[in-house]
């Protein structure tokens, strides 16, 4: 997963590097989105879920 | 203020938004620099959240790469200011997972300054956010002006810094393809090189 979001985030610079807006910001897009939905798979424990319990007092 | 007299200071305030964006990509580029140095010389492999937090300082440079390509727009704005508030959001969870001392959770890498990566990720997402409300406050917004001359130093010096982002990307990309392969990324060792 890390791979495909760092190829889109590589394509979306380089797109927009040559002028190709709309492609380059659907590639920045879906390169955010991607993030987004393996932060949240990296951080959902199957212990805790999303919560953090060692820092509640 | 007259229309002519704040004529006279458009020249000034778009200078000031060129300067800006082009601080902003050098010091983002310097930080990842070093964050290649780190895992290249002293051997530090970056975790999945510190690659995670890699991509969203990458998609900050990217709404202010587009103003130099296409145009001054409050949207390339968004987009930076998008994956700022990514880096925080990140950071600050990769910073509360390490901040009680367990088994199996100390924070990766080593420190700089006294600050791991992860919380120093935190002061960089902060200072841009805050650094994108100041300048919307002092300066304004520049939005459908054009980009400097391509000719011009500034046009020279964003080309320059650009491209350099876009190295520093594809560095990043193979170093993930190597290290992470298409699986899961582990801090141990690279994957392709076993």
């Amino acid at each position: 997963m890390m791979t495909v979001i760092f190829a889109t985030l590589v394509a979306a610079l380089v797109t927009g590097w040559f002028g190709r807006r709309l492609l380059s910001i659907v590639l920045i897009v879906v390169t955010l989105l991607l993030s987004v939905h393996l932060f949240l798979w990296e951080i959902d424990s199957p212990v805790y879920g999303f919560r953090m319990p060692w820092i509640q007092t | 203020m007259s229309p002519a007299r704040r004529g006279r200071f458009e020249p000034l305030r778009f200078a000031l938004t060129e300067l800006f964006g082009l601080s902003m990509m050098t010091v983002i580029a310097a930080v990842l620099t070093a964050a290649l140095y780190m895992q290249y010389d002293r051997g530090e492999l970056p975790c999945p959240l510190c690659l995670l937090q890699r991509v969203a300082m990458l998609g900050v440079c990217f709404g202010l790469m587009q103003n130099f390509r296409t145009g001054f727009s409050d949207r390339n704005t968004g987009y930076s200011l998008l994956f700022s508030v990514f880096l925080l959001i990140v950071a600050s969870r990769q910073t509360l997972l390490d901040i009680y001392p367990r088994p199996g959770h100390e924070y990766v890498g080593s420190a700089v300054l006294g600050l791991h990566m992860p919380v120093w990720s935190v002061v960089i997402a902060v200072a841009l956010i805050t650094a994108f409300a100041i300048k919307l406050c002092a300066v304004g917004t520049e939005d459908r002006s054009s980009p400097p001359p391509r000719n011009s130093l500034l046009g020279r010096a964003a080309a320059a810094i650009s491209l350099y982002v876009i190295a520093l990307a594809l560095v990043n990309f193979g170093s993930v393809v190597v290290q992470c392969g298409l699986s899961q990324c582990h801090t141990t060792d690279y994957a392709l090189l076993k």
